[in-house]
Formats: structure tokens, sequence, C-alpha cells
């Protein structure tokens, strides 16, 4: 990675910002403000459950009152599970295990010396003869938990587009098992099958503010977790890993952070659940409870934090009906046949079928309390929508009107580039005017970018030989591309174009050869931090986030290449300007038509400010009027940036329009290389196209 | 399956041989799971864990013809056949309505098929397991030039070759087996050419229910024992060797089924005796940890992926 250019790049965005002196202030402001809705949602969800729950505890009795601290503790676990299976999409049933490992370690460490000599007196590693406070246990145990979450999570982050989160799942299933295994037979320190480990009479937790505390512990941490930074990305990964990946997005860490905070409330809610009932056993935390806890989670909607506990209250309703009606006090008269011991089982498996069948997300699919517009309002929190902060606004205003510049400046002169882009920029940066045909404007950080400039500005790829089982894909393919100019490959099906692309951008290794970035080698370079090196491309076939919005399709891409929140914000809105989205913002990608979410690619890959922007076909399926929007809109962004761009495509009309120098691939081989004219009459181009 | 040889001494030949027959006829029992999970796998993206059920509800029906003394040559076929219907009855209840929905809603729907099943026993038969008589010939050894084989490994180890090669033909020969495998190539454009989806599903689901009903005869053979919950762990072991051996593919299925196997023989003789009741738990870490180094099973290849 070039240094010099990457300090000018910061230094740029610095002063990018400068237009609006109080940035930082702002930014600041930003947090807090978003901090302030989430703080307020999980407020309001904590202060619903808890009035109801007083309400139906003061209708009396003990058991009302031992049943919703229940659903509170139910509703820890829940939570916790939310935050990994609903940020990283990853199915779990590992779950309950981290909970029994929680749960016998709290119970092994708080019951006292005397009463446990009596249950498991010859517990190994000391555990017979130590005792401490219930507070200091619960630490303990959820730090062992978190330790050995770390080493399964190894397992479970790791297996990314190979094994699919399919494996991940069966992982979370054996640690399950495995923790059920432990408990029954590691007698010494479990107490085994029947017994298990309980508490001296009495000494179970007393009062019932634990259960609150840790429920608004809970949703703080959700909540929080579900608008920052890494959960922003871990959703990401959850749409489309490979196309997070080529955005510079790591998904192991995020979804390790996920999963670490996850079994971390689930711990607590397991220590928090063996006081309570004041025994712990094997059966307490295996398939039974996971069953339950799931099918919380998904009736409720597992991308939804007020899902999970929305479907705590009804699910514990359910069972709690179903309890009462299948009991042996109840007079079930002719419908004895369905209600009997058994029943609760039944419909928590029928609820979960009912809903994977008819309402997969849930109840709420992906609502949350937290962005309700009043309490949006109530923290003067600005809305995903562009115009809605004066900061971004400004941007805004600034950014539309270079486009309009940039585009009129394009369709005048289409071999040209365009004359000044940016009006906020070239105030800040003194630039090189577009004089003769080898200067192309140049982008915020890259000062004076030459076409036939030196290694520092090229992406290139030497002698690249690629074979896939036997078949030779690329042989000795070399091409270079330079900052500021916008190259096109093309090439007859087959001829490798994209497997260039996948090498360029690490999807694919090189077997020999090398590629090379500002004259550095990038072969040892995984996809995300290509990415984060300055390269961004888009696919043959669309890789958008679905489920998330617009916006946040883009201002990912700009995240994960390391900007704050509020930069990458302000670059999304000038991005959705540039392809003219800027109406769709808050729209969901999944809902756009064909050529929205292919432009929506294009500014995605921009978004992160890339040196080099690598496009796969983004002109397949579109009309004539459509591709020449497009030329438009890449050459305006590519002004923008002031990046290098490699546009494989078929559409040898498009690539005539855009390209300064193309490329033709055949067989493997580059065999052809040049202007567009001289490419397009080289005999050996013509034969590959046409035959012989 | 008892273990005849003892923990002591210097490992003779005969010793090896033994456990690896033993592993072999546990491992084929996996395996025939296995390669029906990889089936469905295959043709639907979903990783059935209520290929259990086949197994529980197989259980049910020996039960059931064993207390009306019927004797084992009726209970084999019901067995089997118990094992098929169930297998299709369940895509037709469940899986045919989730089909389409991403892997998140298929797994949890497997799963709830899991609990409605079990369930659906606890509350019309009991929640504790029933036994039945096991055959008498199923504690039988014979010898084999001084190595004491028992029956019923041998007769595993038989069934399984046969019923590998058995599927091998179907998928390899037949129409079926040639639309299964399209289909599991490229579902919908396996439709679009005509191939009847419903079929070949179906087809799928009747060739695992087969294959896990065979594994069920050996399995209630060897415990003799209706529970609620009786095919919970074989479905996991099946899965797991699936897993190891990369998900959707059938020799992979296989391989994984016998490794899976191996590895417990050689737990139950050489784990030590203070946690000896825990093979399960041990082999559940063993593959979580293998998956920590290969996240895609033993024997996938790098996978190539279009973009």
């Amino acid at each position: 990675m070039n240094t010099a250019t990457t300090g000018d790049r910061r230094e740029s965005d610095e002063l990018r910002r400068q237009p609006s002196q109080s940035a930082n202030l702002n930014k600041a402001r930003l947090n807090v403000e978003r901090l302030g809705s989430d703080l307020l949602g999980a407020a309001l969800l904590f202060g619903i459950v808890s009035l109801g729950g007083l309400i139906y505890v003061s209708g009396g009795g003990a058991a009302r009152e031992t049943l919703f601290t229940t659903l509170l503790i139910n509703a820890i676990v829940v939570v916790g599970m939310q935050v990994f299976i609903g940020n990283t999409g990853i199915l779990s049933f590992g779950h309950v295990g981290f909970g029994a490992v929680a749960g016998y370690a709290f119970a092994v460490l708080a019951v006292d010396v005397e009463w446990k000599s009596r249950l498991i007196g010859d517990a190994p590693f000391g555990a017979a003869n130590a005792s401490i406070p219930a507070f200091g246990a619960m630490a303990a145990a959820i730090a062992l938990t978190l330790v050995v979450a770390v080493i399964v999570g190894l397992g479970i982050t790791r297996s990314g587009v190979a094994g699919g989160d399919i494996a991940a799942t069966v992982i979370t299933l054996a640690v399950l098992f495995a923790a059920y295994e432990i408990a029954v037979n590691w007698t010494e320190i479990t107490g085994g099958n029947r017994g298990g480990i309980s508490f001296r009479p009495g000494t179970a937790m007393q009062g019932r503010s634990y259960a609150y505390i840790g429920f608004g512990l809970a949703l703080l941490i959700a909540a929080t977790y579900r608008s920052s930074r890494s959960g922003r990305l871990a959703r990401a990964v959850r749409e489309d890993e490979l196309a997070a990946r080529s955005s510079g997005v790591y998904p192991v860490p995020h979804r390790m952070s996920a999963l670490m905070l996850s079994v971390g409330l689930v711990a607590l809610g397991a220590c928090l659940r063996v006081w309570l009932v004041g025994t712990v056993s094997p059966e307490r935390f295996f398939i039974d409870y996971t069953l339950l806890t799931l099918t919380m989670l998904v009736v409720g909607g597992r991308s939804s934090v007020t899902g999970a506990v929305v479907g705590t209250v009804t699910v514990t309703a359910l069972t709690e009906i179903t309890r009462v009606a299948s009991g042996p006090d109840f007079n079930a008269g002719p419908f004895d046949a369905v209600l009997r011991p058994g029943l609760t089982d039944i419909c928590l498996g029928l609820a979960m079928l009912g809903f994977m069948v008819l309402r997969p997300n849930g109840f709420l699919d992906d609502y949350e309390i937290m962005d309700m517009p009043i309490l949006r309002r109530f923290a003067h929190r600005p809305d995903c929508r562009p115009r809605a902060s004066s900061s971004s606004s400004l941007s805004i205003a600034g950014v539309s009107s270079s486009s309009s510049l940039s585009i009129a400046g394009a369709s005048s002169s289409s071999s040209l580039p365009i004359a000044g882009s940016g009006s906020e920029t070239s105030n800040a940066l003194p630039r090189d005017a577009p004089e003769v045909e080898t200067v192309w404007p140049t982008g915020p950080g890259v000062v004076g970018s030459q076409r036939s400039g030196a290694v520092e500005n090229r992406l290139e790829a030497h002698d690249v030989n690629v074979e896939f089982e036997g078949l030779i894909v690329l042989s000795d393919a070399r091409i270079s591309v330079s900052m500021g100019s916008i190259c096109g490959l093309i090439g007859p099906n087959g001829a490798g174009k994209t497997t260039l692309l996948n090498v360029l951008t690490g999807v694919v290794p090189v077997q020999s050869g090398c590629t090379r970035l500002c004259g550095r080698p990038i072969d040892a370079l995984a996809m995300h931090l290509r990415a984060r090196t300055g390269i961004a491309r888009t696919f043959q076939n669309l890789r958008l986030f679905t489920n998330l919005t617009v916006q946040e399709n883009v201002a990912i891409a700009a995240v994960a290449s390391g900007v704050s929140t509020q930069m990458a914000r302000s670059r999304a809105d000038e991005m959705i300007e540039l392809i003219e989205l800027g109406e769709l913002a808050s729209r969901r990608a999944g809902q756009l038509d064909y050529g929205a979410s292919k432009r929506l690619e294009l500014a995605r890959a921009a978004a992160s400010y890339p040196k080099f922007l690598l496009l796969d076909e983004p002109t397949s399926g579109f009309s004539e009027t459509e591709s020449q929007s497009i030329v438009q809109q890449i050459r305006a962004i590519a002004a923008r940036i002031g990046c290098g761009v490699l546009v494989v495509d078929h559409d040898l009309a498009f690539i005539a329009a855009i390209c300064d120098e193309v490329y033709c691939l055949d067989q493997g081989s580059v065999i052809a290389h040049g202007s567009v004219e001289q490419v397009h009459s080289h005999p050996a181009v013509i034969s590959a196209f046409i035959g012989e | 399956m008892g273990h005849a040889f003892t923990r002591s001494g210097p490992l003779a030949v005969t010793e090896i041989i033994q456990q690896f027959v033993d592993g072999l006829g546990r491992g084929g029992e996996y395996a025939l799971i296995a390669l029906g999970v990889g089936l469905i796998f295959g043709v639907m993206r979903l990783v059935n864990f209520a290929h259990g059920e086949l197994i529980t509800v197989s259980a049910y029906a020996a039960y059931g013809l064993a207390i009306s003394q019927m004797s084992w040559w009726v209970l084999a076929p019901a067995i089997i056949l118990t094992a098929i219907i169930t297998s299709v009855a369940i895509e037709f209840i469940a899986f045919r309505w989730v089909r389409s929905s991403s892997d998140f809603a298929m797994l949890l729907t497997s799963f709830g098929v899991h609990f409605v099943v079990q369930a659906a026993f606890v509350m019309y038969v009991s929640a504790s397991a029933r036994h039945f008589s096991r055959p008498e010939w199923i504690t039988t050894t014979v010898s084999i030039s001084g190595i004491r084989f028992e029956v019923v490994d041998l007769s595993i180890i038989a069934a399984t070759v046969v019923s590998l090669g058995f599927t091998v033909w179907v998928l390899q020969r037949t129409v079926y087996g040639m639309s299964i495998r399209a289909a599991a190539e490229d579902f919908d454009t396996a439709r679009l050419l005509g191939i009847s989806s419903e079929r070949v599903i179906r087809a799928a689901f009747a060739l695992a229910g087969l294959l896990a009903g065979i594994a069920a005869l050996f399995f209630l053979m060897r415990t003799g024992r209706a529970a609620p919950s009786a095919g919970l762990v074989p479905m996991l072991k099946g899965v797991l060797a699936a897993l190891i051996g990369g998900l959707g593919r059938l020799q992979g299925a296989v391989l994984g089924g016998l490794l899976l196997g191996m590895a417990e023989i050689l737990l139950v003789s050489y784990l030590p005796d203070s946690i000896d009741g825990m093979v399960n738990g041990v082999i559940f870490i063993l593959v979580a940890i293998l998956f920590v180094f290969r996240p895609s099973g033993i024997f996938s290849p790098r996978p190539s992926q279009r973009v």
C-alpha cells in the first residue's frame, strides 16, 4: 500500500470535512444522539415489560412472581441469542450448551462448602473447598464460559464461504451435545444425571431485582451492539459474505464479537436461572430448553431485539396456558386426548413449524422499537435519509451540484474526461487541469496521477497462471491499469476475464505469476485486505446486501474501508446521488429493480474511495439507453474519486464509449492491447470473436 | 456391541483387525445415515435434523410388532418400510412448504418436526423407553482364522456395502438417479428442463428413508429399545459424518461415517476409565475442534465458486 497516497487521502478526507467547521462536534453529537435513541428504546422496552409484569404479579401469588422472574431470565437468554443469531444470521443450537457451562460453573463455585461436600465431595481443581459469593461466582462462571466460547468460536466464525453457515450450525449442535454428555458423565464435578448440584435450601436467589438488572443490561448491550460498527459489518457479512469480504470486511472479528457478547448474556441468564431454581442438572440446559428459547426467538423475529422480547412474552404465555391445561388439576373432559403431558412440547414444535412455513421472520421481522420515529425525534437522531441532518445535507448540496456538473462535462466531450469534479474538493486541493489526453482529473488524494505513470499508480498482473482441475483458465496473463484511466477487458466467453478480476481481488489465488498494486506485490493479501488497500469490485451476478437499505449498503463499504461512521454516511449520500438513487435511499436493496441494483453495486464499490474499481459486466442485461447513462455514472464516479477503472464487458459499443485502452483476452492470454480502434481491428481479436 | 479385547499388553494384529471390523460395523451405520442426510442436502440444501425420527418411528413400529409376538423376519422389513414411509410423509407434511425458504427456515423446520414427533410419542405412548427382545444371534461370534468377529458387525458391513452399491446404481444408472443428480447440481434448471421437482424430491427422501431404515434395523437389533428421542444421537452422528466428509458429497458422507465409527471404537477402548462414559462427549468435542482447522470438512476440495 502506498503510504504517501493514503496519507494524502486521509488528509483530503479531513479537508473535505473542513467546510463544516464543527464536523467533529457534529460527529460527537451524532453518536450521543444515536446512543440516546438506543437507550430510550431499550428503556421503553424495559419499562413496558416490567410494568406488564408488575400488573400481572400484583394479581397475586408467589407462582405468578416466579413465572415472571423466569420470563425475565429467559428474556436475557433469548436477547443474548439474538445478538449472535440476528446479527450474523448463523443458527446456533449451542448457546444453551454454553449456558450449561456457566450454570454448572456458577453452582460449583457458589454452593457453600459443607453442603457441597454432600453432593460432589471429591470435586477436582479444589472446587470442593471453594465457595465464593454469588456475584463473584457469576463473574467467574461467565469468564470461564467466554473462554470456552472463544475456542469454539474459532471454528464457528471461520467456517465461511466454503462450509456455509450450516457447518457452523452443526458445530453449535455438537457443542450442545458435548456439554450434555459431560454434564451427565463427569459426575465428580457435576453430580451426574439425577441429582445435579443444588443450593442449600434458603440460599437460592432472594428478591427479584437481579433478574430486572440482568434484563435491562441485556437490552442495553443488544441495542448498542445492533447500531455499532461491528454490528453493522456483521449484518453485511450475513447478507453476502463474498461481497462483504471484497468490500474490505473481514468477517471473523465481527462474528466473534457478536458471539462473545451473546454468550456473555446467555451465561448471565443461565447463572440467574440456576440461582432462581436453586439447582442445576443436565436436562435443564439441553434440547428442551434449546427448543423453548429458539422458538421464543423466531416467533418474535430473530433480526430484532424487540422481537426477541416479544417472542419471549408470547411463548411464555403459550407454555403457561398449555402447562395448566395439560396439568392434573385441569378437567380436560372431551379434550383429554389433546390435553395431556407433552402438550407444551408439541405446541412449541408446531409453533416453530408454523412460523417457519408462514412467517419465517417472526412477528416483527427486523422492526425495532428503537427506530420508532417518535423516539428518534425525542433523541434528535437524524433519520437514515440524507437530508435530515444539517451536516450531511451540506455535503449533499455540494455533491449534487458537482455530479450534475461532471455529467454535463462527460456528455459534452465523450472521450475527454470531466472538467473539475466536486466543487468542495477543488476548493480544498490544487488540482491539475485536464489539458492533454493523458492527464485525467484527479480525485481528492491523488495528485497528478498520469496515465503513462510510474508503477506507483498501477494495478498489475504479471504472467498470471490459473488452472482449475487441469483446465487452464489463465496462462501468462498480463495486464496493467493505471490510476485515472478507464481500461476495458474484452474477450469471448470463457476467455478468463472474470477469473482475472478474481485473481486481482484475491477470490482466486494465483498459481504462478504475481499481482501488484502500486508496485507492491499483493498476492499474499486476503480478499478483505486487498479491498482495504484500494481495490473494489462489482460482481457479474448481483451480490447486494438485500435486507439492508440502499444507504446502508453503500455506507458499510465506506465503514469497512476505515472511515468514521459519519464520514461513511456522507460518502454514501454522495455516491447515491451520483447513481441517481437518492429517492430510494431508505428502501431495502432487495426491493430495487435490476438496473438500480446494478448501479447500487457500483456505488457500493466506489464508496470506499478505492484506487481501482473493477467492474464485472456493468451493462449486462441493460438496454442501450441504460448503458449510455451508466457510462456517464461510471465516469462521474471515477472522476469524483480519481481511481482507475478496469471494466469487463461484452458490449463493445459500451467499451468503445468508455475506455481509454482495451485488453483482449482469449483462452487465458492477452492477445491484444491498445486503443479501442487498435484492438478492434487487430486480426487476432477478430478471429477470436468471429472464429477462423 | 461388546468389546472382547483387553486394553493391556502389546497390540496384537488380531486385536487391530477386530477393532477395525468393529469400527467398520459402527461406521457403516453412520455412513448409511450420513448418505441419506447428504442426499437430501444435495437436492434441497436442507440438513435434516428430523432424519433421526425415521429411526424413532421405526423403533416404535418394531416395538408394536414385537409385543404381538412377531419374529424378526417380520420386524426387519417392517422397520425398513416404516422408515421409507415416514421419510416421504415428513417431506409431504412439512418440508414441501419450505422448499424455497432460507437455510435458516429449513433447519428450524426440521428441528420442529423432530420435536413434534418426539412429543407425539410422549403424549400417546410414554415418556419412558419401551424395550423389546433382540434377535438371539445378535451376540454370537464367528471365528475366522483365529480372529473372532461379531456376526452383527459382519452383517452391517455386508448390508452397508450392498446398500452403497444399490445407491450408486440408482444414482448412476436409473432415470430417477440421474434426475436426482441433476437436481442436486442445479435444482431450478433441472425443473425448467421438465424434471418434476415433486418426484425428484420424493425419490430422494424415499432413498434416504431406505438407507436410514437399514441403519435403523441394525441399531434396533443392538439396542432393542424404543424411546421418544431414540433417533437423536444416531441422527447427530450421521449429520456430523456427512459434515466431516463435506456436505453434499456422497463419497464424503460414507468416508465420514466410517471415520466416525472408527474413532468411536478407538475411544471406547483407549479412553481412561475415569471418563469412560464420555465417548460421545469427546467425539463431539473432537469434531468441533476439527472444524476449527477444516471448516468445510476433511474430504471437501477447495470450493470453486462462481462469482
